[in-house]
């Protein structure tokens, strides 16, 4: 799929809930979808038999964003989605992808990132005593 | 009787320190619990505090083996944040580094899988060999490992006509010792005994949790970077992805060997590629990194790594987010050991080749 | 007398523990290829051994990580008297291009009494040879 293509499809699944979207060189495509609807887009990768790459977290100052990276091949998506800081409540797609549980622990305990249902969020990297959010900056 | 095994985090199996704790029902594995954590560094952190070329040397030492993978992945991440192309010879050095890297790092493996097994003599012949690699390495790099090769653009320094005619015939030493390893490996009633069977993981399974490398070759899922997201020079040299099918601890050393041959291949046609372009025409000065994102993926011998760039327009990175192939590859280990002896852990373990210093950051 | 006899036996024929604390790995495998044919610690009489209770010389890599230290803490104390401990490579010595991690308790001297350094990143196998022998004679040789 083209990465044009896969912007329209996006967009008639989503309407309105697709905030922004970018498509880079070499097909890196990012895109934005409002908090709660992200769900819908993995579970459609899911059918496409996507590749998780890796869920990174990201902290914008008032907000903290999950970004899942996906490779829907030849495309390269980022798929993106963001909580306030005061409530960083995001869902978990670990019963869709379960590699995800890893990544999602990471970003619990890194940046403070509250998954919703997760399955088991104990600490992955860091000591369990450790309280900080170490990935924080602002 | 129902058992708890700890590996670790100190072992001789496995060089680097984690804990598996293996639940057993007489001899046979019915759970593994895994804890990481005891390599972690906080780079990610540390690569905000450091500017964009601090930052290549910095992710060179996330990993030892694995060396090369992490600045390529790096630099290609901020090279499309930047919005330039480097010169199609980098392209090619940094493919000849990269594919010496790899073959090196095979043969790391195999040396080490032998002595797991038990079979040291096979340790020591592999590891004799694979010093004829790093050689070619020190000459061409001025390092073993940590070669500080690419810089934001392309790369420092250059391989020259003199370079070539002893990298060629250490590659023919090699490809010789290669073939009696897959030889010995494939034939060999011992190490047969040892690796077919144990530590299988379904192609399905392998699928599902999202495995790279490999891995995930072995087992009939085929994901190759290099052949799915053509990067470096990739597209212009002809090599086979190895796929398996049977996923066993046999498929994925046989992978790994037949790949080492492969790599051969590839830098013999990248060192007549080099010869047609002109030499120092190695970087392209990049003044300022804008502000965006982008990702930068690379087929490290272990498997895909994949690193997450974001910057801000300054001077040092908004965020860098790394995820190396053991970190998606330790989550199939639980499903490869079920089922087998606890004899089989610590082989089907070190069948991933596990780096879990990359795993950790 | 019988010391010295002691301490010759003792240089003859030391064993090692390799411990990574947090290392990039690098510094490990060459410890591992100092065991390989081209470089050969075995003629000096060195093995690597698994078990703290076996050991001559701890060798101890890595930056000393929130998980590890406590870990290393424990090997130093199972291994019996006299032991040396040797730190190889920049991480162990100055927690080289980690300076200013939050996930460290601090380089290998600030966790355990480091007798011989090996500065490098990583050191050759020839440098780590040529560490070993020289804490082993200024230990317990001559």
């Amino acid at each position: 799929m083209e990465a044009e293509e896969f912007i329209e499809k996006l967009k008639e699944l989503l309407g309105r809930n697709l905030l922004e979207y970018h498509i880079g060189r070499r097909n890196r495509v990012f895109v934005k979808v409002k908090n709660g609807y992200h769900r819908d887009v993995v579970s459609w990768f899911q059918e496409m038999q996507a590749h998780l790459s890796v869920i990174s977290s990201v902290d914008l100052g008032d907000e903290l964003e999950l970004v899942y990276h996906f490779e829907i091949r030849p495309l390269e998506v980022g798929l993106k989605t963001s909580a306030s800081k005061a409530k960083p409540h995001i869902e978990t797609i670990s019963d869709i992808y379960p590699s995800a549980a890893w990544y999602e622990r990471e970003a619990m305990e890194m940046m403070g990132i509250v998954v919703v249902n997760h399955p088991d969020p104990r600490h992955l990297f860091l000591p369990d005593d450790y309280t900080e959010f170490p990935l924080r900056r602002y | 009787m129902d058992m708890v095994v700890q590996f670790g985090p100190q072992h001789l199996a496995l060089a680097e320190p984690e804990r598996f704790k293996v639940h057993t029902e007489g001899e046979k594995v019915v759970d593994v619990e895994v804890a990481v954590g005891y390599n972690h560094r906080g780079i990610e952190k540390l690569a905000e505090r450091k500017t964009f070329e601090q930052d290549i040397l910095l992710v060179e030492r996330i990993c030892g083996i694995c060396s090369m993978s992490h600045p390529v992945a790096f630099t290609q991440a901020v090279e499309d944040i930047a919005g330039v192309d480097i010169p199609e010879r980098a392209n090619y050095l940094r493919m000849i580094i990269a594919e010496l890297e790899r073959i090196h790092s095979h043969l790391l493996w195999a040396g080490i899988a032998a002595e797991i097994i038990g079979i040291e003599t096979l340790f020591m012949y592999i590891w004799k060999d694979r010093e004829y690699v790093l050689d070619q390495l020190e000459i061409i790099t001025g390092n073993r490992n940590h070669y500080a090769w690419n810089t934001i653009g392309g790369c420092r320094k250059d391989i020259t006509e003199k370079h070539i005619p002893p990298l060629l015939t250490a590659l023919e030493v090699v490809e010789r010792r290669t073939e009696y390893y897959i030889d010995a490996f494939l034939r060999n009633r011992t190490i047969r005994a040892r690796l077919v069977g144990t530590g299988i993981l379904p192609r399905e399974d392998a699928r599902k949790l999202c495995t790279v490398g490999p891995t995930a070759r072995a087992s009939g899922y085929a994901v190759d970077v290099r052949k799915d997201d053509p990067h470096l020079a990739y597209d212009k040299v002809d090599f086979a992805e190895i796929v398996l099918g049977e996923g066993d601890n046999m498929a994925r050393a046989k992978v790994r060997l037949l790949e080492i041959l492969e790599s051969v291949k590839i830098i013999r046609q990248a060192a007549k590629a080099i010869k047609g372009l002109p030499e120092g025409d190695i970087a392209v000065p990049v003044a300022e990194i804008p502000p965006g994102e982008s990702v930068g993926r690379y087929e490290a011998p272990r498997g895909e790594v994949f690193h997450y760039v974001k910057s801000n327009g300054t001077f040092y990175p908004e965020r860098v987010k790394v995820r190396a192939p053991t970190y998606s590859n330790i989550q199939a280990v639980p499903t490869m050991l079920m089922g087998d002896t606890l004899a089989d852990v610590p082989i089907s373990l070190a069948s991933i080749d596990p780096c879990f210093c990359c795993t950790d950051r | 007398m019988f010391e010295k006899v002691v301490n010759y036996c003792r240089k003859k024929s030391p064993w090692l523990l390799h411990v990574s604390c947090g290392s990039c790995n690098n510094c490990d495998i060459e410890v591992l290829a100092a065991l390989a044919p081209r470089f050969d610690v075995e003629r000096f009489g060195g093995v690597l051994k698994p078990n703290p209770r076996h050991t001559d010389i701890l060798v101890v890599t890595g930056i000393m990580t929130l998980k590890m230290t406590n870990v290393l803490k424990r090997l130093y104390e199972q291994t019996p008297d006299p032991k040396a401990v040797v730190a190889i490579g920049s991480c162990a010595i100055t927690k080289g291009i980690f300076a200013e991690t939050y996930a460290s308790y601090g380089p290998a001297d600030a966790v355990v009494p480091v007798d011989a350094y090996i500065p490098g990143c990583p050191p050759r196998p020839q440098a780590i040879l040529h560490g070993v022998v020289t804490a082993l004679n200024a230990l317990w040789g001559g």
